[in-house]
């Protein structure tokens, strides 16, 4: 595996980046992946996947992020798509999706987030509403990750009115061609000068029946799953491991202690992660582990931007050609990022207390 | 079955209080404490039934120190049950002698006559010992395992943080009832015993952990200001998840350190022992200054239960090498390592999917 991907980023002349999981958008190694069996892993043989072990795949993503290779092409589609069409999905939606996923071929957004809705998700205003046998969806989506260049969306929208009582009832999940008349995507810069967030936004877009995904109203339980997926992987704690590496790789660092406590946060840290695999592998919804992960993991590669600085000397350069510049800089700039997406850490605290004290 | 041992070692304390004048820990009582265990065989647990003990693996033991430890009290178990237990088996010695037997940390001198010299300056619970194990080095520094009666060392006898006695110890031309040779190197035993009092340290850290936790769930719920439970404003909510945070991380750590583990000497050389110190002793420093800062000036009265553990935190996460300690160790040998990932993941569940597709 490592030797597979150190050859095939040295073929492609690619670099190793920081968040790569995020920013490095390359279709051609996506489908190389795909064609290794290392993209859809866990699907089962006849989606075109491996049907190998969530702590198999796990061991793979791991290697793809500590060697900074380009992997945000199939990422969501890998890490969260594919899980949930197995979960939910129809016999057609599946066959339609997960082959080509596997393949490293199709590529998804997830619309979670809106102009008027962070945090608060269940406050979200983007409507279906049944016409007939089909569906008409209307809204818009913020902070929509690789919209310009995905051939589909995961979208969540309300199908009923807001309940007082239960805001997080009558929301549900359609699979939406981003091609589709009505779809509209602008780009959002952000700070670094990359571009890989937009705003969709969705006038009267029909969709065809078998667009939703699983049960109507169901969408907030599913999108849970999702979140947990999506808070527990190793990428909450590898997106500087390359920095890290390249670090080590030059000078090494003359703080010992500190990196010596960050190595035993990332070891306890992975520890934590693979037992959320584990669960999520069997099946469950382990919310505040995913946090906890998130949360720690987070902090973890922000203190690895602070070593760097205090003992490299280097100063932080995005068009350096020196890598520790280039990395450091990388990893500066994407340093808000980090504890936003997937969940503010201060929402994801607040999951942790609420169990602590409701239990 | 570590559950079912954990409950059974805390139903046996359940009856055995500890607690002195001015709420102060009494220490005769702990005597008692101790001896209760001891007669119910708690403290053979892990240590094979040929050496005296009571059959069992390392996860037993650690239960066995963890349930001691959720109560607080100073308590000698972790080091005879991780430490003197672990050197009798890799001497394979059975009972070295009535009373509780205790392993001085530093390497003795042993000379061609037979006698022993030590000068340990930190000797754990040396005060309650009946015989002393010291690690001495031969002329060729080769190690064997010497018992010694206490009675023939001269202590120094203190106090750490929370009350627990110690000393510094000096043998002096020394006679050893038993002397068992080992056919390895001292320094190399010597780095076990450092690697026993470690997980044992770590294990109660753990444990007092969890006992802080929920302590300060309790706390934060049932304490009412403002007309609001203290759980109900969210700079609370933030500060007592990120002690949750910390406990989870830490349990983690020494939950990977036990885990496949049969005999705590496997645990020499492998990454997974300096975390979990690492891992625990930083939580130890987190956990307590948010606890106490939840609890408010409450949490600092003795006649709170709080403090025996905030007081076991500050003592253990300095014990058997702090986190700076254990942090450096691990970092050189990552720098030693041809390439850092793969260092970092050569762990056993990298090994057991290397053969993925």
């Amino acid at each position: 595996m490592r030797d597979f991907v150190s050859h095939e980023m040295a073929a492609r002349g690619l670099e190793r980046h920081c968040d790569s999981w995020m920013t490095g958008f390359c279709p051609e190694f996506s489908r190389a992946l795909g064609a290794r069996g290392w993209v859809g892993m866990t699907f089962p043989r006849e989606f075109g996947g491996a049907q190998v072990s969530s702590e198999q795949r796990y061991v793979v993503i791991e290697e793809l992020l500590a060697a900074g290779a380009p992997v945000a092409a199939h990422w969501f589609a890998d890490r969260q798509v594919g899980p949930a069409l197995l979960r939910h999905g129809t016999p057609a939606q599946q066959a339609d999706h997960l082959p080509a996923i596997a393949r490293g071929e199709r590529y998804f957004s997830i619309g979670m987030s809106e102009p008027d809705s962070g945090s608060d998700l269940a406050s979200i205003r983007t409507r279906a509403e049944k016409v007939d046998s089909s569906w008409r969806l209307s809204g818009a989506k913020v902070w929509t990750s690789h919209a310009h260049v995905a051939h589909y969306a995961l979208v969540l929208a309300r199908t009923a009115p807001v309940d007082r009582d239960n805001r997080h009832a009558g929301l549900s999940q359609f699979l939406i061609d981003l091609n589709s008349p009505g779809v509209e995507v602008r780009p959002i810069v952000s700070l670094d000068g990359g571009h890989h967030f937009n705003e969709v936004t969705f006038d009267d877009v029909a969709l065809a029946e078998d667009a939703l995904l699983g049960a109507p109203g169901r969408g907030w339980a599913q999108v849970m799953q999702e979140l947990a997926l999506e808070r527990s992987g190793p990428e909450r704690f590898l997106s500087t491991m390359p920095l890290l590496r390249c670090l080590i790789e030059r000078a090494g660092t003359p703080d010992l202690v500190e990196l010596g406590v960050l190595l035993a946060q990332l070891r306890s840290i992975r520890a934590m992660s693979l037992e959320v695999a584990q669960a999520l592998g069997r099946g469950e919804t382990p919310n505040v582990e995913s946090a906890v992960v998130k949360d720690l993991g987070t902090q973890f590669e922000g203190r690895i931007v602070g070593l760097v600085r205090a003992s490299s000397g280097v100063a932080p350069d995005l068009d350096s050609d020196d890598e520790l510049a280039r990395l450091l800089a990388e990893a500066v700039l994407r340093s808000p990022d980090r504890t936003l997406r997937g969940g503010t850490n201060e929402i994801l605290r607040g999951i942790v207390a609420r169990e602590l004290v409701m239990s | 079955m570590t559950g079912q041992i954990g409950e059974a070692v805390r139903s046996t304390l359940e009856h055995e209080s500890q607690v002195g004048t001015d709420w102060a820990w009494d220490e005769s009582a702990g005597r008692s404490a101790t001896q209760v265990l001891a007669d119910g065989g708690w403290l053979g647990v892990g240590l094979d039934g040929d050496l005296g003990g009571e059959g069992g693996d390392l996860a037993d033991a650690v239960a066995v120190v963890d349930a001691v430890s959720s109560g607080g009290w100073p308590s000698p178990v972790a080091d005879l049950v991780l430490v003197t237990n672990s050197v009798r088996s890799i001497g394979g010695m059975s009972a070295p002698g009535a009373g509780l037997t205790i392993v001085v940390p530093d390497v003795g001198v042993i000379h061609d006559d037979g006698r022993i010299d030590v000068d340990a300056n930190w000797v754990p619970w040396a005060t309650w010992a009946s015989q002393l194990i010291v690690i001495t080095a031969d002329r060729n520094g080769d190690a064997g395992i010497a018992v010694i009666d206490a009675d023939c060392a001269q202590l120094a006898p203190r106090r750490s943080l929370n009350g627990a006695p110690w000393a510094r110890v000096t043998l002096t031309g020394a006679q050893a009832t038993t002397l068992t040779p080992l056919r390895r190197s001292a320094s190399e035993v010597a780095e076990e015993v450092l690697i026993y009092g470690a997980l044992a340290r770590s294990v109660q850290i753990s444990s007092a952990l969890a006992r802080v936790e929920e302590l300060t769930v309790e706390h934060i719920t049932a304490r009412t200001q403002f007309g609001r439970p203290l759980s109900a404003f969210q700079a609370v909510q933030q500060s007592v998840a990120t002690l949750a945070g910390a406990v989870t991380a830490a349990q983690a750590a020494v939950a990977d350190a036990v885990r496949g583990v049969s005999h705590a000497a496997q645990l020499r050389n492998d990454p997974r022992l300096p975390t979990a110190k690492i891992q625990t002793a930083k939580a130890a420093t987190e956990v307590a200054t948010v606890a106490h800062q939840l609890h408010g000036a409450l949490g600092t009265a003795r006649e709170h239960e709080l403090h025996r553990h905030t007081l076991g935190l500050w003592t253990w996460r300095e014990e058997f090498g702090a986190e700076h300690y254990w942090a450096r160790r691990l970092a050189t040998d990552a720098l030693a390592a041809p390439d850092l990932w793969a260092w970092l993941a050569q762990d056993a569940i990298s090994a057991e999917v290397a053969g993925v597709p």
